[in-house]
């Protein structure tokens, strides 16, 4: 066994396997990607790792159908089938090398892409991440073990090419299918692929990762079984392992819907690190090289917001997974302006961009400093709502508005005309509006447009 | 025509053939329920053109080199058309979409892609023996369904528009480096040695 394991090592798609990945992924990921700096964030790589799979299960499930249908080419089945050595003896160092070579291909990949992350992270939760990493191993090798099944029961030059392509397209289109699936436990969570996400707090917990390597490892086991076993009976036995898996898992997976449903908050990776000085500004500590690059821009926020009266005094980051389902805290009675850092990554040097740095004393200022969550109101802002906020923020930075081609129709023109509206009254008139847009923000009460152009809300 | 007809029947070519039309319907079945545009967008094209491409290269295959090459026949004519009708069936087989409602075209683009594409191949065949000779295609076609085309215009020239230059250069160096390059060389021998008294 361990001989001919060395020697399948060295003969068949093993190596190839190696070399083809690890070829593809770094041409793909460090030639073509544009900003793949994970922002210094293991979560992401790992996550990140974990949605490349869908262009490398395409290269598993294709050696191991072209290792199956070897047997076939050489013409040497009968042949096989007519000694007494059994079956699984022969192919199972072959199975084997091919699962160690994916499993390596996958790490070395992981290990490439680690050098970009590991300078500028901060924070980083080895038994999360290391089961990110060995959902996406696990799954490699079900995709080897699923392809030599495929090249074993349909021995026709046809299968490696249409075998791969069809891991992709299940890879592709079965999370979207699954995913909008009712609203129980996420099936999408059944296939590996999951997306970094946009959060840098966010961590897949342990238990979802088990739960995943499970049922995966399970239909690697059935392929496996079925490949190796030589009579039919047993080879319709071999389902039994994915199906137990998938009985046992499913009901067990979070609810929600796609692969969303994996994430929640860490909170120690959502610990505030705060600037020297004042006035204070933090962010998570997961994010916490990114804070010397926002400590000037949050702080020349709440320097414009000083103008108002009872202006608030500090800008803190607020981790969020999904916009819609976060509140602030209980304790904010308008006293810090709460900052989003997930619109802005950083370069491979760990720099933000400079454009995202000046917009995001514009975002803090939206709204003048409140959140829109506060009132639940993304998604729901009218155009007023949109054009009382840049009117607003214009005022704060002293500038006219600047025509944004990301508003919605409409709200240009109520820009323009609230502008003029606003800066045709006297000074200390202008700033009593916009204090008031500001309470009429907090206490969630008011239209905030009139408010602006008219003095009065209505 | 009766050793064209017996070549190509050793080579699987119907078998191959109805492959790529089912792999081009699909594709296009696909892009016509959950599309929203007539034209086709470039990696739906790119993926159409490189699946039938898939298809057809299973043709390179045969089911013994080793004699083929015992034969006194003129072999790199016959080769180099063998890889140019493989690249005219894929772009006959994209073509056809443009009399339809959901297009993948246009017919430049698919051009481009098939005689690429086949190139390619034909370069997989030379490389790591014909009947890996899809492999190239689909190693290079995976990760580019996923980009955009913006930079690295060589590396993504399969999703470039059709008259875009960098593109159409690659795509023709690839075809003529392949057809000549298989035309020249054919399949490798040591692939031969190792199927050495292959069955099917």
């Amino acid at each position: 066994m361990n001989r001919s394991f060395r020697i399948e090592l060295r003969r068949s798609n093993a190596l190839p396997l190696v070399a083809a990945v690890l070829a593809v992924m770094v041409l793909s990921d460090f030639l073509l990607g544009e900003r793949n700096s994970w922002d210094g964030n293991w979560m992401k790589l790992a996550a990140g790792g974990r949605s490349s799979l869908l262009v490398m299960v395409v290269f598993a499930v294709g050696a191991g159908a072209m290792q199956a249908g070897l047997d076939y080419r050489r013409g040497v089945v009968e042949l096989f089938a007519s000694t007494p050595r059994p079956r699984r003896s022969r192919v199972l160092p072959v199975a084997l090398a091919l699962a160690i070579a994916s499993v390596l291909a996958y790490l070395l990949t992981f290990a490439i892409a680690s050098a970009w992350v590991a300078p500028y992270a901060t924070y980083a939760n080895p038994l999360a991440i290391a089961g990110v990493v060995g959902v996406g191993a696990v799954t490699m090798v079900t995709a080897v073990w699923l392809g030599l099944l495929a090249g074993h029961l349909l021995p026709s030059r046809l299968t490696p090419p249409i075998a791969s392509v069809l891991a992709l397209l299940l890879m592709a289109v079965a999370s979207e299918g699954l995913g909008s699936l009712g609203n129980g436990a996420a099936l999408s969570l059944l296939l590996p692929d999951l997306s970094p996400s946009v959060e840098g707090a966010a961590t897949v917990p342990g238990r979802v990762s088990a739960l995943q390597a499970v049922w995966l490892l399970a239909v690697g086991v059935s392929a496996l079984a079925a490949f190796v076993s030589a009579r039919r009976r047993f080879r319709v036995l071999a389902v039994l392992p994915a199906v137990l898996a998938l009985v046992l898992v499913a009901p067990q997976l979070p609810h929600g819907q796609g692969y969303i449903a994996a994430y929640t908050i860490d909170p120690r990776a959502a610990e505030l690190v705060c600037a020297a000085g004042t006035p204070r500004v933090c962010v998570t500590r997961v994010d916490a090289a990114r804070l010397t690059q926002v400590t000037a821009p949050a702080r020349a926020a709440l320097t414009a917001l000083a103008r108002l009266p009872h202006s608030p005094t500090a800008v803190i980051e607020q981790p969020r997974i999904e916009a819609s389902t976060v509140k602030p805290p209980p304790s904010d009675r308008g006293d810090t302006v709460w900052m989003d850092l997930t619109p802005y990554g950083v370069d491979r040097r760990g720099r933000m961009d400079p454009e995202d740095i000046k917009d995001l004393t514009v975002q803090l200022l939206a709204n003048v400093g409140v959140s829109a969550d506060r009132c639940l109101r993304t998604g729901g802002m009218s155009s007023a709502d949109f054009a009382a906020s840049e009117i607003s923020t214009a005022w704060l930075l002293g500038h006219p508005p600047t025509p944004d081609s990301r508003l919605p129709a409409g709200s240009q023109e109520q820009t323009r005309t609230g502008w003029t509206a606003l800066t045709s009254v006297p000074a200390a008139e202008q700033r009593k509006r916009v204090a008031t847009m500001r309470k009429a923000l907090l206490t969630c009460r008011g239209d905030v447009y009139t408010i602006l152009t008219k003095g009065k809300a209505r | 025509m009766r050793w064209t007809t017996l070549y190509l029947r050793s080579h699987r070519l119907p078998e191959a053939l109805l492959t790529a039309a089912l792999f081009t319907a699909v594709v296009w079945a696909l892009t016509a329920m959950f599309g929203h545009h007539p034209a086709a967008a470039p990696n739906l094209v790119m993926m159409a053109a490189s699946l039938a491409v898939v298809a057809l290269s299973t043709t390179l295959n045969s089911t013994d080199d080793a004699l083929d090459r015992t034969a006194a026949r003129p072999w790199p004519p016959r080769r180099a058309a063998h890889l140019l009708g493989l690249a005219a069936g894929a772009s006959i087989l994209l073509a056809l979409t443009l009399l339809t409602g959901t297009t993948f075209g246009p017919f430049g683009f698919a051009l481009r892609d098939a005689l690429g594409l086949t190139g390619l191949a034909a370069l997989g065949a030379i490389l790591v023996g014909p009947h890996r000779a899809w492999f190239p295609v689909v190693a290079w076609c995976t990760p580019v369904i996923f980009l955009a085309a913006g930079r690295q215009q060589v590396l993504t020239w399969m999703i470039q528009p059709a008259g875009n230059g960098p593109a159409a250069l690659t795509a023709i160096v690839l075809a003529a480096a392949g057809i000549l390059g298989y035309a020249v060389l054919g399949p490798p021998r040591r692939v031969q040695a190792d199927l050495a008294g292959a069955g099917s």
